[in-house]
């Protein structure tokens, strides 16, 4: 019987950790599924709007949607490229992002000194977009009494399971 | 609806004592909910899927005005402060799926240290308009997709980060990236020379 308990809520758990390192793997970005934090690419993106996340060998060119962590901070940022210079070998770019919604560049986030970001602060691409299905994520994290109450319903759920 | 039931279903016992639930009130919305999150997939994929077969060819017309200075900036750069005519027709891009159009102009020119530059000029969110009957001519100015701009100032600043401006051949760009309000996001762009600039 406990041996059940724990093995049930233990498969549920695992084969979500491959479904979710799978995706990683197939769309080559370390986040391929990202919701929506804040209102900076509005009217395009709204705080809660799931985006779907690819990253590909493409180069980066402007007017992509880029999605982005700083050094040192562990925040995504999402936003739209407006200058690529990409050198002659082709083996550095310099890329200047900024938010839709933002009247200027983004290089007042970026680090102190910091002019343009490089390839390996880029994490991936918009490709795809959902509505407002993410508010579930950002509810849960501004309230976390929310999230433990809903992990316990889970719990008690799955242990008082009457199904064989 | 509420008895126990309803709640906690019908039970019987199978052949080799088992206990089996149906029909409670879990089951039901389980499976409802299943249904609904299926259908609801099906319909985003296939609303994603018409602007596939979505075709537009808008009218684009798109030349540098004049360049009004080409300075050193900030010792090691240059900056181009120039002027452009835009005469774009976007309007047809426009899809039942697509939400707005983000269109900026941007200018493009290779460089003995850069083989790609691409430097956003301009830009334009262009929102769905609702569909109404059309406009006598003179009141389409409203429309922001039906883009005319002369001599138009360039919203973001023209840098180069080394000093390659000068005698450069430059291209012109207008880029429109179609946002759906469910799916895929696509982009499409027309390239027109501009010249050398001086």
């Amino acid at each position: 019987m406990i041996g059940q308990a724990v093995l049930e809520p233990g498969l549920i758990v695992s084969s979500v950790l491959v479904m979710w390192k799978t995706l990683i793997l197939l769309t080559g970005s370390e986040s391929p599924v990202v919701v929506v934090l804040s209102g900076s690419m509005e009217p395009a993106m709204y705080r809660g709007d799931i985006l779907f996340l690819n990253m590909g060998k493409a180069p980066i060119r402007t007017g992509e949607i880029v999605v982005f962590y700083l050094d040192g901070r562990d925040i995504p940022i999402v936003h739209r490229v407006i200058a690529v210079h990409e050198r002659a070998n082709g083996t550095h770019v310099d890329v200047l992002t900024k938010g839709d919604n933002n009247h200027g560049d983004d290089r007042t986030l970026y680090n102190k000194g910091q002019e343009w970001l490089h390839q390996q602060h880029i994490m991936g691409r918009a490709v795809g977009f959902l509505p407002k299905l993410g508010m579930v994520t950002i509810v849960l994290n501004d309230y976390p009494y929310l999230k433990y109450a809903l992990i316990s319903v889970l719990g008690l759920l799955l242990l008082t399971n009457k199904e064989t | 609806m509420f008895s126990a039931k309803a709640v906690y279903g019908n039970s019987a016992r199978l052949r080799d004592g088992k206990v089996q639930t149906m029909h409670s009130i879990w089951h039901r919305a389980n499976s409802s909910l299943t249904f609904f999150g299926t259908v609801a997939a099906v319909l985003c994929l296939l609303t994603t899927g018409t602007d596939f077969f979505h075709e537009s060819n808008p009218s684009v017309s798109l030349k540098l005005h004049d360049v009004r200075r080409l300075v050193q900036h900030h010792g090691s750069k240059e900056h181009a402060v120039v002027t452009f005519d835009l005469d774009a027709d976007l309007r047809d891009v426009f899809s039942w799926n697509t939400k707005q159009l983000f269109a900026f102009v941007q200018a493009e020119y290779e460089t003995p240290e850069n083989r790609i530059n691409q430097v956003v000029l301009w830009d334009s969110i262009i929102q769905q308009k609702p569909p109404r009957p059309p406009p006598p001519p003179l009141l389409r100015r409203g429309d922001k997709a039906y883009i005319r701009l002369n001599a138009h100032k360039t919203k973001y600043a023209f840098i180069e980060p080394g000093r390659y401006l000068r005698n450069r051949e430059v291209n012109l760009t207008l880029v429109w990236c179609v946002m759906p309000r469910v799916g895929a996001m696509y982009t499409q762009q027309r390239v027109l020379p501009a010249g050398k600039l001086p």
